[in-house]
């Protein structure tokens, strides 16, 4: 499983050198040829040295943050290969590091209980059997994703923009398993826990909680299945709560209980941790105090060029293809549009194939730079509820929720 | 990777589809789930030598080195809040006096690590 990379290799370092030339042949490959290779890669902050590492079960080439628990990210030229995110290469976030690692698929079982007529106890047959199987593409996005990115830098997870992932959930509807259970009245929420813990006594295990009218709005769903196939293990297996358009702390990985909850789940990572200021964007001043808080929730739209990285070099007078994905958030994409000259003028890109309003969605443009010199590229996505990504990126202390226009400066030689 | 058992799943049939207009499609293939047994790597990051950086080993009883070492250049003040959260939500055996040195201690590791 284990690979050497070498990134001192000066032989790589010079092709790394000549080869981010992109033209209308677009012989040399460009920003691929540049992603594939180095042991080592940067991201576009202070002390973003990252190493490519390939360590990990189940994972293929996936940028290190921390080793244990894992924190793995998706290098970002992964995303120009498609719409779905292999599973190979999809993000890794855990927060408590007694993590199984053997999961025996026939002994394992999911239980449900608490203010319901009836308590549940699954094996994972029973629940590919007893319900309707259903399949959601959909966007798992890390709410501390781009983190790294903020100004003024924040303490915490330092993702670029590789905390996220596109794929096919297959499972059943988390209705479903509610309404056999029997939700008694006075319900209030639904919470969720996995199979991991911390190593010491004390840590709180990971619990996270829907209200119940989410748990049951017949989207939210337990998946086995991702792109065809069982979760990884560091992406749950063998079951995840899947949350459409919300962010990924709610899709509790390796989940094994559901508790029907009669009041509002007062534990820790509900009550005190993935916080977001309660105004506009999630945004703050730095050092702002006082601000009244709720817990993240839904996600908001964002998009990426994919070919064309920072300082790539572009021909004058032919033409190329900018392209990339984009998501909604919440909703599905309505528009996607692109500048050449740093926002003065936007032109709307060309949609490619729509897997579902939580998927990533595929966009492309033809881009002929005019004069030599600098080009700053941006790309800004627009939800069919008209929300449309900021011009200015927010800032809150725990760094979540990023999702200003981005910019890609190229060399148009 | 140890392959032991596998669920069949012979009764649900036909192929997936998903319909832009719906975000959830229905029948989808089957997936036959497989135990999994893996390893897990072992942390190859460890704090730099400098005063303080003996008591580093109560940090890694709960995490690897890499979390640390990897943040930006946070004040003493910052790290402090850290620290003193990892004790308090968590349970980190951090002794009051051993806050300090180990806050100055990680102020300056993470400001070094800056040039990174």
């Amino acid at each position: 499983m284990s690979q050497k990379w070498n990134g001192n290799d000066p032989s790589r370092r010079q092709f790394l050198k000549t080869a981010g030339w992109l033209g209308s042949i677009g012989a040399l490959g460009g920003a691929k040829a540049l992603a594939a290779e180095p042991a080592t890669a940067h991201l576009p902050f202070a002390n973003g040295e990252r190493e490519l590492t390939r360590a990990f079960p189940q994972k293929g080439d996936m940028l290190l943050l921390r080793t244990r628990p894992p924190m793995l990210e998706t290098p970002f030229d992964v995303f120009d290969q498609g719409v779905f995110t292999p599973n190979n290469r999809f993000f890794v976030r855990w927060h408590l590091a007694d993590i199984p690692t053997n999961i025996d698929a026939e002994a394992f079982r999911l239980n449900l209980h608490g203010h319901v007529d009836k308590p549940l106890t699954l094996s994972l047959k029973e629940l590919m059997s007893e319900f309707e199987t259903v399949e959601i593409a959909a966007v798992n996005q890390c709410s501390g994703n781009s983190r790294g990115l903020f100004n003024p830098r924040v303490a915490g997870g330092q993702w670029a923009n590789g905390a996220m992932g596109c794929a096919k959930w297959t499972g059943v509807r988390l209705k479903d398993i509610l309404d056999k259970a029997g939700i008694r009245a006075g319900a209030a929420q639904v919470r969720f826990k996995g199979l991991d813990h911390g190593t010491l006594p004390a840590t709180p295990d990971f619990l996270k909680s829907l209200d119940v009218d989410h748990a049951r709005d017949g989207e939210v769903m337990v998946a086995w299945g991702m792109n065809g196939e069982q979760l990884p293990l560091l992406n749950g297996f063998p079951l995840r709560l899947i949350v459409p358009g919300w962010y990924s702390t709610y899709w509790v990985k390796m989940l094994d209980d559901i508790e029907v909850l009669d009041a509002a789940d007062t534990n820790f990572w509900m009550a005190k941790a993935y916080l977001i200021p309660d105004t506009p964007h999630a945004s703050v001043m730095p050092g702002q105090k006082g601000f009244k808080s709720v817990p993240i929730n839904r996600m908001v739209p964002r998009s990426f060029i994919t070919n064309l990285r920072e300082g790539d070099k572009v021909l004058a007078g032919h033409a190329t293809q900018v392209r990339g994905i984009a998501f909604g958030g919440d909703a599905g994409i309505a528009k996607v549009m692109w500048s050449s000259d740093g926002g003065a003028r936007w032109e709307e890109t060309k949609l490619e194939q729509d897997h579902g309003k939580y998927a990533f969605r595929r966009w492309h443009a033809q881009y002929t730079p005019k004069a030599k010199g600098e080009n700053t590229l941006m790309v800004k996505a627009i939800n069919t509820n008209g929300i449309e990504q900021p011009a200015e990126a927010n800032w809150n202390p725990s760094g979540f929720m990023r999702n200003v226009i981005e910019s890609v400066k190229v060399q148009v030689g | 990777m140890n392959i032991r058992h596998a669920i069949a799943l012979s009764m649900i049939v036909g192929a997936g589809s998903l319909s832009p207009a719906f975000a959830q499609s229905t029948h989808p293939a089957p997936i036959a789930i497989h135990s999994v047994s893996v390893d897990l790597p072992v942390s190859q990051s460890s704090f730099p030598p400098g005063p303080g950086s003996e008591l580093t080993g109560k940090c890694l009883i709960c995490h690897s080195a890499g979390m640390v070492l990897k943040q930006p250049a946070l004040t003493q003040e910052e790290w402090t809040a850290e620290i003193n959260k990892m004790r308090k939500v968590y349970g980190a055996p951090i002794d009051d006096s051993d806050v300090a040195p180990l806050s100055a201690y990680f102020t300056k590791v993470s400001a070094d690590q800056q040039s990174k």
